[in-house]
């Protein structure tokens, strides 16, 4: 009776926000293409050796992609400590353009943390997903022998906060910041992600973050590779006193952690349809 | 052990007198042990629940909608009902407990002073303090309703010291004193990582103090065979308080802390404040002196007791959110002793002070009928004067049965409120209406028997002590 173990909800704070919470950009698609391409069904302008080259034939990019976003994340929770999990974006690519520099819009359709802890899980309401402007990278296809490499140079992101630099302002740290708005439009300041678990409530973020994508297609519908990222984040507050902390999420050391993947659909395919069969669509 | 224990306040045998009225010590001088089992067969039956009222799995997403179309937090956290750690009313509330009694009562100053000491111990522990919710709250401990004044509680220690005295020869006084106990723990935890809640480092503080409740008593002879009394014993309990002071590792804690602190309190065996008056018709002339007689004597008495039970706080030192009522009991009894065998009766009737539980509260109590039938054979061992006692009683919880009522003044807490999830904003269907894992919804009953038995053994000895007019 007199000896208790910690309550539960003592274990305040772990907030494990992505940092790659929506407004992930794919794109920047390089593509190779060879005497092999044209077998395999590429068409379009590809760069080869830093020069567009055109072929009839080759990979044609343009239609609707399902991607998927990994990063591959160590966290350091508080009364926890360092854990080792992944954020998961799913988006909904839409390339219209073909050639070395396609037009990509990329639809965030859900993020899912994985905070490496049971007792805790982050959750991103649909409102967060929502605010999120569907982003156009700029992305790049080339050639790289019989390889189509597909790269999106590095983009900056805000969440919840407009910065006069936003590669070099400070971020806010009152929730009173006038640079600090209501993204998502559910009343509170900056963007609203949930806690669950041991404890729960809201908490309210601003965040800026960037990664940058390269990889390569291995066939005439997927796209591989690996993904940069890093990120930074405030806690503006908290409906609950308790998570009301900062954390910290960094990317994992062994970069192979951080990939995307992009998987052709059927023009017009929906985040619907993307989630409800990511199992098969980004299996390898 | 009493022959009248339900009058022992006005009809005194031997060091049970000690506890009831000091006043009444003289006379009784003795050294006795016995032995009594106490067996409570406790019924509580729940009503059955009605569709819909369970909480869903749903309540870990909910969120509760705000008029300006913000949210918050619920306000209280139950559990899914088919989550819940134990069924609904699976705790079984009969008990048995076995006690070990011993008493003396010696008078340093014959017919003057008198000096008793009674102890009541439990054989299973040397005392039980069992914590149980009487709301919504219990449903992650036993989920079961609980006889609020019986059950294990009746586990406990009394040790009484006492002292009377006879100023004048028509009155007597009694001034008695009633071990309780305060144990404080104080428990230092260190939790190297929150996610293992196995692994902590603890250092434990624990004391227990001993607290003394007083007690007094008057006795008067305003005429040969008259005994008038009165007797008064203030509140009495044993409490148990601690705090768990926390820490965690890589942690920032609220401003001017550096751990978390965590209190509780627990009360039980409370007795609140009583108060008595009685009256007994005795024909032993002896004031109670249950001496071996010489001559038959007959002796008839009746109590009435005051107990502000108003003034209860539960389990959890928690006042009742319906108060509990002040209750008048009475008792009657009567007694009969010859040279060789005597035979004790007693009726008595405690009405419950606890309001009808209506609302968002289970108390359970119930009236209370309770009769005693004592014999007794005295017999003599190297010229000492011994006694062995039987001792027998019987007590009828009388049934009783609420239905919860949407217009008690603390009704049932709907503890899944109408609610959205929190991801998506929807409407969660399964908030609707009241929901409550309160085990004691929509309604219960309650009923028992309460049976005990005795054997004593008790030297007398000042026989020519007596003070015979």
């Amino acid at each position: 009776m007199m000896r208790r173990g910690p309550r539960a909800w003592l274990i305040r704070a772990l907030v494990l926000l992505s940092p790659a919470l929506g407004g992930c950009t794919l794109g920047e698609t390089d593509v190779l293409a060879g005497g092999d391409l044209q077998d395999a069904g590429y068409v379009g302008d590809v760069q080869v050796d830093g020069e567009t080259s055109s072929f009839d034939g080759g990979l044609d990019l343009t239609g609707t992609w399902a991607g998927l976003l990994v990063y591959g994340t160590v966290f350091n929770l508080p009364a926890i400590g360092q854990t080792e999990g992944e954020t998961t974006t799913i988006l909904r690519v839409s390339i219209t353009e073909n050639g070395s520099s396609p037009q990509v819009d990329a639809e965030t359709c859900s993020v899912e943390i994985n905070n490496g802890t049971d007792i805790v899980e982050t959750i991103v309401p649909d409102r967060f997903i929502t605010s999120l402007p569907t982003q156009t990278p700029k992305t790049t296809v080339e050639m790289d022998g019989l390889t189509m490499r597909y790269r999106q140079d590095r983009e900056l992101t805000l969440r919840g906060v407009v910065l006069d630099d936003p590669d070099n302002d400070a971020l806010p740290t009152e929730a009173t910041d006038p640079r600090v708005f209501d993204q998502d439009e559910d009343g509170n300041p900056g963007m609203t992600v949930l806690i669950k678990g041991i404890t729960d409530g809201e908490v309210y973020i601003i965040q800026r973050d960037w990664y940058a994508l390269e990889g390569e297609a291995t066939g005439p519908d997927w796209i591989d590779g690996l993904a940069e990222w890093n990120t930074e984040q405030v806690v503006l507050g908290s409906d609950n006193e308790i998570l009301n902390m900062q954390t910290e999420s960094t990317p994992h050391p062994e970069k192979a952690r951080s990939y995307f993947r992009m998987t052709r659909m059927a023009d017009g395919s929906g985040c619907e349809e993307i989630i409800a069969q990511r199992e098969t669509l980004f299996a390898r | 052990m009493s022959d009248n224990p339900f009058t022992a306040r006005v009809l005194p045998s031997g060091a049970a007198a000690t506890y009831f009225n000091p006043a009444l010590l003289l006379g009784q001088s003795s050294v006795g042990i016995g032995t009594f089992l106490v067996i409570q067969n406790l019924d509580i039956r729940l009503q059955p629940r009605p569709l819909g009222v369970d909480v869903e799995e749903s309540i870990y997403d909910a969120r509760v909608p705000n008029p300006d179309g913000t949210t918050s937090r619920l306000p209280v956290r139950p559990l899914p009902t088919s989550a819940l750690r134990n069924a609904r009313g699976s705790a079984d509330p009969d008990h048995a407990s076995l006690f070990l009694i011993g008493g003396v009562v010696v008078e340093p100053i014959p017919d003057t002073l008198a000096i008793g000491v009674l102890a009541v111990v439990p054989t299973r522990a040397f005392q039980t303090q069992t914590a149980a919710f009487v709301d919504e709250r219990e449903q992650y401990f036993s989920n079961s309703l609980q006889f609020e004044r019986y059950g294990e509680n009746f586990d406990t220690n009394v040790i009484t010291f006492a002292l009377g005295v006879r100023p004048i020869d028509w009155a007597s006084v009694g001034l008695g004193l009633t071990m309780t106990t305060q144990g404080d723990a104080d428990n230092e935890i260190f939790v190297p990582d929150a996610s293992d809640q196995g692994d902590m480092y603890v250092n434990t503080n624990v004391r227990v103090r001993t607290r003394f409740r007083p007690h007094a008593g008057l006795a008067i002879e305003p005429w040969r065979d008259l005994r008038i009394t009165g007797t008064l014993h203030l509140a009495s309990h044993n409490d148990v308080s601690g705090t768990n002071d926390l820490q965690l590792w890589n942690f920032e804690y609220p401003d001017g802390q550096d751990s978390f602190r965590q209190t509780y309190n627990y009360r039980t065996q409370t007795s609140p404040l009583r108060a008595s008056v009685g009256a007994a018709y005795d024909t032993s002339h002896d004031r109670g002196r249950s001496t071996a007689c010489t001559e038959s004597t007959f002796a008839a008495g009746a109590t009435v007791t005051y107990t502000r039970w108003s003034s209860y706080v539960n389990r959890h030192q928690q006042a009742p959110l319906d108060p509990w009522l002040d209750t008048l009991s009475g008792a009657i009894g009567g007694r009969w002793r010859g040279e060789v065998h005597r035979v004790g009766l007693d009726v008595t009737y405690e009405p419950s002070p606890v309001p009808d539980q209506v609302g968002r509260t289970n108390y359970v109590d119930n009236d209370r009928l309770g009769g005693a039938l004592a014999y007794g054979l005295t017999w003599s061992l190297a010229g000492l004067a011994l006694e062995t006692g039987l001792h027998l009683q019987v007590h009828r919880l009388l049934p009783r049965s609420v239905s919860k009522s949407t217009r008690a003044t603390h009704p049932i807490l709907d503890e899944f409120p109408s609610a959205v999830d929190g991801r998506t904003g929807d409407p969660i269907d399964a908030s609707s209406g009241l929901q409550t894992n309160n085990p004691g919804y929509p309604g219960f009953s309650s009923e028992g028997w309460i049976l005990g038995g005795g054997l004593s053994l008790t030297a007398r000895f000042g026989e020519e002590g007596g003070r015979d007019q």
